[in-house]
């Protein structure tokens, strides 16, 4: 926020208070997207009879906007909780190749029986024990690789930034020993920073997620079980976040009599509308299934404008009572004089 | 914790609290949020807020029984 020595006035298109919580919980969302979509990964790895890459590409987006979220922080002197600035940290290697040790003779001696072709390579004792072993490395090699991706660089980095920053010499962190056992950041400064490029990352997958959804969606013999359970993580993920901010009275928080918020409002609408025919003039019509009953223009044509209205005026409504519900908490939770 | 100070300087100042939120540019519940101390303001604010008053940070926001910073 930008603030002038000349002037009592801020940045009048923001109010940090609305921004500090909307990006807080909007980076508690992008939080639970990351623990969803890394669990349901390996959970389908094991479980699902389909091709990985289906949905693989949410996992991917994912770790692209936590790359981002990390190093756009660091970038402003704001680590994120760090667990190792050593890459050859000796003690997580051991540990990590423990770990891995496990989980290899897990899958050599459990998982492989489920599947025919692995069973009859790890046909015998010695090769399972030697396949968990490579397996171990393997889990190790990667752990490590991660640590240095999202650890060691970004906080080295987000060291010298803020030394650059405040032209003091470059502080030291604890020793790794003390790293590993801290779990939480309780600087303000580091937390603000970081939730301000989490919340980007749940933009990025807001913008994502629904579109690749909506493209596998007609892609023939996929099965929709396979991908469609991060659609509705990031629903939940959103409703989470409307409901916390609508608790903190920020939606629709924005000055009222405010000609801005008038014409925010309108473009609202027009966009729901838009979406609303652009959804069932062109998109339903190529699933095989409405293809049948939509086969002409004017059939086609009338359905989008009945979903427009239906889809434009419904969520236009639905947002102008979310907007009131927000606005009563705000008086709510203020000293109000109005 | 209420910020009664805050609240008796606008009062002087014969400002509203959407007064005083168009002259600092945030909306008007940040300010009665600030006023009914559910909201940290960051200092930038309480500066543009002490110069829309006329006021100190001490005048508006040192507050004596402040609990400590863990």
């Amino acid at each position: 926020m930008e603030y002038s020595m000349q002037s009592s006035k801020v940045d009048p298109q923001i109010d940090e208070r609305i921004e500090s919580l909307t990006n807080k919980y909007a980076s508690n969302a992008f939080t639970f997207m990351c623990y969803y979509i890394g669990i349901s990964i390996v959970v389908k790895g094991f479980t699902l009879d389909v091709n990985m890459l289906i949905y693989w590409d949410n996992a991917i987006v994912l770790a692209l906007a936590v790359i981002y979220m990390i190093y756009r922080s660091a970038d402003e002197g704001a680590h994120v909780t760090p667990t190792t600035l050593n890459p050859l940290n000796w003690k997580l290697i051991k540990g990590t190749l423990f770990v891995g040790l496990i989980f290899g003779l897990f899958v050599t001696f459990f998982v492989s029986g489920m599947e025919e072709r692995w069973d009859s390579f790890f046909s015998t004792i010695p090769i399972k024990i030697a396949g968990a072993a490579v397996i171990g490395v393997l889990f190790s090699a990667v752990f490590m690789f991660l640590v240095w991706l999202f650890d060691v660089i970004p906080n080295k980095r987000a060291l010298r930034k803020a030394s650059e920053l405040t032209g003091e010499p470059e502080a030291e962190l604890p020793d790794d020993e003390e790293l590993i056992k801290q779990s939480h950041i309780k600087d303000e400064r580091i937390e603000s920073i970081n939730d301000k490029y989490a919340a980007h990352g749940l933009y990025a997958l807001l913008a994502y997620i629904p579109l690749s959804t909506m493209a596998k969606w007609f892609i023939p013999d996929v099965p929709i079980y396979a991908y469609y359970d991060a659609f509705l993580a990031l629903m939940a993920a959103c409703g989470y976040y409307t409901w916390k901010v609508i608790r903190e009275g920020v939606v629709g928080d924005t000055p009222e009599k405010n000609k801005s918020s008038v014409r925010a409002k309108v473009s609202q609408l027009l966009s729901f509308l838009a979406f609303g025919f652009f959804m069932s003039f062109l998109v339903f019509p190529m699933d095989e299934g409405m293809a049948a009953t939509l086969d002409s223009f004017t059939s086609r044509f009338t359905l989008g404008i009945a979903m427009a209205v239906l889809f434009g005026v419904g969520f236009h409504l639905l947002m102008n009572f979310m907007d009131r519900l927000a606005r009563k908490r705000a008086e709510k939770l203020s000293d109000s004089d109005q | 914790m209420k910020n009664i100070k805050l609240k008796m300087a606008r009062v002087e100042k014969d400002l509203t609290q959407e007064e005083l939120a168009d002259k600092v540019g945030v909306t008007r519940q940040t300010i009665g949020m600030i006023e009914a101390g559910n909201y940290n303001p960051t200092l930038n604010l309480c500066i543009a807020i002490c110069k829309a008053l006329d006021k100190t940070l001490d005048d508006l926001f040192w507050a004596e029984d402040q609990p400590e910073i863990k």
